[in-house]
């Protein structure tokens, strides 16, 4: 029998030579012939069940491709936050040893202070030079820490367009540049809040803006949400979900929880989940100092939504906006539709049941109108999940505690003062990325730059015996003379 | 662009590049889904939920399999993740009207088809099931199908054969499968 049904399958699937399908075929008695018919034309009907794709599916999709890819953003910029604090905790102790390291190693050899200001002095003459080659890898993203004033230049992001385009692009900002060169994570999020919509919440926002409208995207948002609500009246008739995810930083952890729960209460949110955790970091002079950081989940009435946004961004130190309204209103007509229509068939087959006559009949309408019935609450289930989130807009707050604030630039100077003023925090900022650029280089180069103070400090050691030695030569010598001197 | 280009470039967040990866597998992605679980809603949502899947974590892709095995790999296992939860709700609705609508006579005749092969796949054993979609709707090889369900080969050629059979078998034990099918029962 196994045989059998393995030469079926063998000779359905093609997997047979000639000769063996005629020694197959001529041993084939007429039911089993038949059966291999049935089997042949049930695999050719399988082949040929592949169905189109529905009609909104790829529309779908992309909605929640792009969603999730939004979300895996804020996600990694959260990951990276909490890498660089670690690296920063690294960096801090590396020093403090290497330092306690010299000082000993100096206090060891008696090396003057002038000869390792020296050897420092050598040291950068001979490292700097390297700075525009050299390529570090960090988490996975390589970044090249030549050309400083190029380089501050593109981190000057300017505001985000919010033209079509641009919304595709929307959420690639962490990622590399398809030129081949990297940004650094950091100064992007460092740049002016964006904010984002996927292509049905634009539209049913009616955002048709071009670069130069999109420069001030905190007033622009607030415009687009005015007009939206002159518009509908009310932010719900035309269910769009609002998410907003930010991404802030606070000097004082306890204070800016104060303030959002003071704005919580202004605005009757509430706190739908909160994860905060702490993390010790050793500072330069190793005592152990405590941060905490962590994302707080804010749903909040939608028709306050970005009045209380725009009070959020005041609140602390803003370092990311990432800001979708997704336009359900479709979806949704069409799940009530369907329910409606399933509520109709529910009444049907209730009548139906009344007319059935026997058993068999009874125990039919009852499976399938169990069936609708799971139907009509799983469609219920997902118009008050839709009811719930269109009602309430989610914020996710990712607060994190430092010891002091990112530098921010402003992007677009709007008078002479201001350019020079942003000149001037421009050429801060470049002096600072030069000596971060630098201490990065010189921790990169670690191991041969104390490779290079032993082999200075054991030369200069040398040196000193040998002068010593001389010194003491010739001293005697002196002694030698003077006695001769005395003896004659 | 070939595909490795293409996934390195998905691996490093290029969004278009992933699009235009997963462009030739959306349509038998959906068609595996729909046939695992019949509703056309679950289909689309499963489907789309892998899609999703694949794009969080296409950077963990070593490349071991081929990127469309890891794919269907990843829809199968949704699929039956959510047909082991639910599998009440993968019977469609069409079931009603294809028994009890007015709109039978209205129905036509590629549609009755369609609906007959999707209610046998779904009387089905589910691993018989897997493996009939796998080779028999979508055409995939063997060793294809040994690498989505991560069993033998052997074990890919007796189970399509077993599953073939109980496929045949669940028509013979219904007329309307019959008739929908265009099938004659062979008696003996």
């Amino acid at each position: 029998m196994k045989d059998k049904m393995d030469a079926f399958r063998a000779y359905i699937d093609d997997e047979l030579e000639m000769s063996e399908i005629q020694e197959f075929e001529s041993n084939l008695s007429d039911v089993e012939k038949s059966e291999l018919q049935n089997d042949i034309f049930i695999k050719k009907i399988l082949s040929e069940s592949l169905e189109e794709l529905p009609a909104d599916y790829m529309q779908n999709l992309n909605k929640k491709l792009e969603l999730a890819h939004s979300d895996e953003a804020v996600m990694q910029s959260e990951r990276y936050n909490i890498s660089k604090k670690r690296e920063r905790a690294n960096f801090r102790t590396l020093f403090s040893k290497l330092y306690e390291f010299l000082s000993e190693l100096f206090a060891f050899v008696r090396v003057p202070r002038y000869g390792i200001s020296l050897a420092v002095l050598v040291l950068v003459i001979a490292i700097v030079p390297q700075m525009g080659d050299v390529v570090f890898e960090k988490d996975g993203v390589y970044n090249s820490i030549g050309n400083f004033g190029e380089k501050n230049a593109t981190d000057m992001i300017s505001p985000r367009t919010v033209n079509k385009s641009d919304m595709e692009m929307n959420s690639y900002e962490a990622m590399p540049q398809e030129s081949g060169g990297y940004e650094m994570r950091t100064e992007e999020m460092k740049s002016e809040p964006s904010f984002e919509m996927n292509d049905s919440g634009a539209q049913a926002m009616g955002i048709m803006a071009n670069e130069k409208e999109a420069q001030s995207p905190k007033s622009k948002s607030m415009d687009m949400a005015k007009e939206e609500q002159k518009k509908s009246g009310n932010v719900s008739e035309k269910k769009i979900i609002y998410r907003c995810h930010i991404n802030v930083e606070t000097l004082d952890f306890d204070a800016f929880e104060g303030n959002l729960n003071d704005w919580i209460t202004r605005y009757g949110a509430y706190i739908d989940s909160k994860n905060i955790s702490s993390t010790s970091v050793e500072d330069e002079y190793g005592q152990e100092k405590r941060f905490r950081s962590g994302q707080i989940v804010i749903r909040l009435k939608s028709s306050g939504f970005f009045e209380a946004l725009s009070e959020l961004r005041g609140m602390d130190n803003l370092v990311s906006e990432n800001l979708s309204a997704e336009d359900i209103s479709l979806h949704y007509a069409d799940t009530k539709q369907k329910k409606k229509n399933l509520e109709a068939r529910e009444q049907a087959l209730l009548k139906l049941m009344e007319k059935a006559q026997n058993m068999e009949d009874i125990l039919m309408v009852d499976r399938e109108l169990s069936t609708v019935r799971e139907q009509i609450e799983r469609y219920g289930d997902r118009l008050l999940v839709w009811d719930d989130l269109v009602d309430y807009s989610t914020f996710t707050i990712y607060v994190e505690e430092v010891e002091s604030k990112k530098p921010f630039i402003k992007p677009v100077p709007k008078g002479f003062f201001e350019k020079i003023g942003d000149t001037f925090i421009a050429a801060i900022n470049n002096l600072m990325n030069f000596f971060q650029n630098l201490v990065i280089l010189i921790v990169y180069n670690i191991f041969i730059i104390v490779l290079f103070f032993i082999a200075v400090f054991v030369l200069m050691g040398i040196l000193k015996k040998k002068r010593e030695k001389k010194l003491n030569s010739s001293l005697q010598g002196v002694e030698e003379n003077s006695g001769e001197d005395k003896k004659s | 662009m070939d595909e490795m280009s293409l996934i390195k470039r998905a691996q490093q967040g290029d969004m278009p590049a992933f699009n235009e990866l997963i462009k030739p597998y959306i349509k038998p992605a959906y068609n595996i889904a729909l046939k695992y679980l019949k509703n056309k809603e679950d289909a689309q949502d499963i489907s789309q939920e892998a899609f999703v899947k694949v794009m969080k974590s296409i950077h963990a892709f070593k490349g071991n399999s081929a990127f469309s095995t890891w794919l269907y790999r990843i829809v199968v296992n949704l699929c039956h993740d959510f047909y082991a939860k639910s599998k009440k709700r993968a019977e469609a609705l069409e079931n009603l009207s294809f028994h009890y609508s007015e709109s039978d006579e209205e129905m036509s005749e590629q549609k009755d088809k369609s609906q007959a092969i999707h209610e046998v796949l779904q009387d089905m054993d589910e691993e018989k099931r897997s493996i009939l979609i796998l080779r028999d709707v979508q055409g995939f090889r063997y060793d294809e199908i040994a690498d989505i369900l991560n069993i033998p080969i052997g074990s890919v050629k007796s189970k399509i054969s077993r599953a073939r059979e109980q496929f045949k078998q669940i028509v013979y034990s219904n007329r309307n499968y019959l008739e929908a099918l265009s099938i004659r029962r062979i008696e003996g």
